[in-house]
């Protein structure tokens, strides 16, 4: 009786076994590697001729150096930072505590205009200009003659800004946003409450203006997520995220718009729009950098623990760590550029290409 | 009887004595024991008014009051990606919606303060950092329930100041845009005019620097005609307002630097005196008077 038992139990492990090998195993997925493409020194000061660069370029500061490198890592220009410096993809700014006018520049170091009495400090985003006004509390666009084309003065010190899809938002101590179009006239103000301290540390348009981020609060702190309702905007999620930081917080839309990633206490927090998940990375040490671009599945971070260590985090979504890089250095600079990824520290900027196999 | 109302007076006199002993000694205070005001709230900056004192100094920036910190910036926060005019600062919530903002000091970490601060803590040291052109601070009171910012000197312990306001000149535009000056043309035709005062207001010693001064207003044959008061700046549908008569744009008061712009009065055929008060938060007052023929 005992051996006919036995009998009956191994043709169904063998067709078990038949049925895991041929139809229930997976192929193992690709793995994604970061292959070194070019190293370039900044230790030295370069002022390199036009036709050695191609476009696009990108602005890097590290190590009290400043300029512009395109994607070959060919250095348009590279020199010591002397002032206050504000910068994007086309055109940059160097100035004292309180300029009479600033100078504003091309990625090749070439003149492009002046602002005469400033009052205040410029800024570049969404290919347009702007300058914060010297008491924080207004903001003004200037076209590329240096003529200020409006200005918008706000009921609060601004803590935090954001330009994209033609639309300005600016964050308050007052715990208010408040959203302008490209003409300077106010569409929408929220008064973001729900904590013990109201303001506001953190806000971001997503790239097609659809989507508004927000990190507000103290005590608990909150990541917001607002959505376009009609001509206004409208909360679609929110959560708590640990009593908060006392700062300025790193806050991105990601992945084409559809995640956003922010700093929040103890690591990253990833919020995936479409699926309303949230994830919550734990990291060691204090959120340095953040990849703004967060796309191929990957998104990279770099956190700082004292003295000097840094650690190079790549994440795959929802939220898996795939790789821990750490190094040395006291500054450090990152960012994506489509397949690309660009880490500086100390007097070295490094090219990596994504790859899969 | 009389005794015992002189017992009851003295008891009152020592109770009152007592809180006003306390009411010193948890008084607001500067938040700087030495320096100089380089430029002081409702300054004309080159068009646009300064929302702060700003100190030259040396050393420590103290709280003026207990609070908590609800905001920090340093310049070297990565998280930061737009420019910081105000430089390194600090926004410390002292209650009921006032909230003080130590700025432009120098940059360095302060991860080692507590939240919590107490009168008097040091919160910072003097620093050149942000839209200064000198070593020191500025501090600016904003009141998060009104949503205004605030003129320091109202909360403030007074400084010793004998000194009244100084009236530098006093312009009367037509709406033509003719400018008048009432010290040297006694017969203006009849209209309305804008009233331009340059005045400036210093802190006792001569050579001090020129300040802002806390109100001014014309009057017109010993009616108040227009004002200015520098006590608080609110930001309304885009907008920065100060107070005259109304609320008006602040915009229009600077604009026409050096001068404040107090507002717009008609005169009337007739003879006119036309007064210019100038105050300062001491109470120090300077009087400006122009006899006029208006015809």
């Amino acid at each position: 009786m005992a051996k006919r038992k036995k009998k009956f139990w191994i043709p169904i492990i063998i067709v078990v076994f038949v049925f895991y090998i041929f139809f229930a195993a997976q192929p193992v997925g690709l793995e994604t590697v970061l292959k070194s493409q070019w190293i370039t020194p900044i230790e030295y000061d370069v002022s390199a001729e036009s036709e050695d660069v191609s476009e696009p370029l990108m602005p890097f500061l590290l190590n009290g150096k400043f300029g512009y490198i395109d994607v070959s890592g060919n250095l348009s220009f590279n020199k010591n930072r002397e002032g206050y410096v504000s910068f994007s993809d086309s055109r940059w700014a160097e100035y004292q505590g309180a300029p009479s006018q600033i100078e504003i520049k091309s990625p090749l170091n070439e003149n492009l205009f002046t602002v005469r009495n400033p009052n205040g400090y410029p800024f570049f985003l969404d290919g347009k200009n702007f300058i914060l006004a010297q008491n924080q509390n207004a903001i003004s666009k200037f076209n590329d003659a240096g003529n200020v084309l409006w200005t918008y003065y706000f009921d609060a010190p601004v803590t935090c800004i954001n330009v994209n899809a033609d639309l300005v938002m600016a964050g308050l101590l007052n715990g208010t946003i408040v959203l302008l179009n490209d003409n300077g006239n106010e569409i929408f103000s929220f008064e973001v409450l729900g904590s013990r301290v109201a303001v506001i540390y953190a806000c971001k348009i997503s790239n097609d203006g659809t989507k508004l981020a927000v990190i507000s609060g103290l005590d608990k702190q909150r990541f917001l997520l607002f959505e376009q309702h009609g001509e206004s905007y409208r909360v679609i999620y929110h959560e708590y995220i640990g009593d908060g930081y006392r700062r300025s917080v790193m806050l991105s839309f990601i992945d084409n718009d559809k995640r956003a990633a922010f700093e929040r206490e103890g690591g990253i927090g990833i919020y995936d729009i479409q699926s309303r998940q949230s994830t919550m990375i734990p990291l060691e040490g204090n959120v340095y950098a953040m990849d703004s671009k967060g796309i191929d599945d990957m998104f990279f971070v770099i956190t700082s623990l004292p003295p000097q260590e840094k650690k190079l985090v790549g994440i795959r979504y929802p939220g898996m760590i795939t790789c821990e890089a750490p190094f040395k250095s006291e500054s450090i600079y990152l960012n994506r550029n489509d397949s690309s990824l660009i880490i500086g520290g100390g007097d070295t900027l490094i090219s990596f290409v994504l790859k899969k196999r | 009887m009389i005794k015992r109302n002189k017992k009851r007076a003295s008891m009152i006199i020592g109770i009152i004595l007592c809180v006003l002993i306390l009411s010193a000694a948890f008084a607001i205070d500067w938040p700087s024991e030495n320096g100089s005001i380089l430029h002081n709230f409702g300054w004309n900056n080159n068009g646009s008014p300064v929302l702060f004192h700003s100190f030259a100094s040396e050393g420590t920036i103290r709280s003026i009051d207990s609070g908590e910190i609800i905001f920090i910036h340093n310049n070297n926060n990565p998280a930061s990606s737009i420019p910081s005019p105000l430089g390194s600062w600090m926004a410390i919530a002292q209650g009921d919606g006032l909230i003080s903002i130590y700025s432009r000091f120098e940059s360095r970490d302060h991860q080692t303060i507590s939240n919590i601060v107490e009168q008097g803590a040091i919160l910072a040291f003097s620093g050149l950092s942000g839209w200064s052109e000198q070593k020191g601070f500025s501090f600016t009171l904003y009141d998060s329930k009104e949503n205004r910012w605030v003129n320091p000197a109202m909360i403030l312990p007074i400084l010793s100041d004998t000194r009244a306001p100084q009236v530098r000149q006093v312009l009367l535009v037509g709406q033509d845009g003719r400018q008048f000056n009432p010290a040297v043309q006694r017969t203006l035709p009849q209209g309305q005019y804008k009233i331009l005062v340059d005045a400036f207001d210093t802190l006792g010693d001569v050579n001090a620097n020129q300040l802002a001064f806390h109100r001014i207003s014309c009057m017109i044959n010993g009616v108040e005609s227009a004002v200015l008061h520098m006590e608080t700046f609110s930001g309304q549908k885009g907008d920065l307002m100060v107070y005259r008569k109304n609320l008006s744009p602040a915009s229009t008061v600077y604009a026409s630097y050096p001068f404040y712009e107090l507002g717009k009065v008609l005169l009337n055929r007739g003879q006119v005196v036309l007064e210019i008060v100038a105050s300062d938060v001491a109470n120090n007052n300077h009087n400006t008077v122009f006899r006029m023929i208006i015809e």
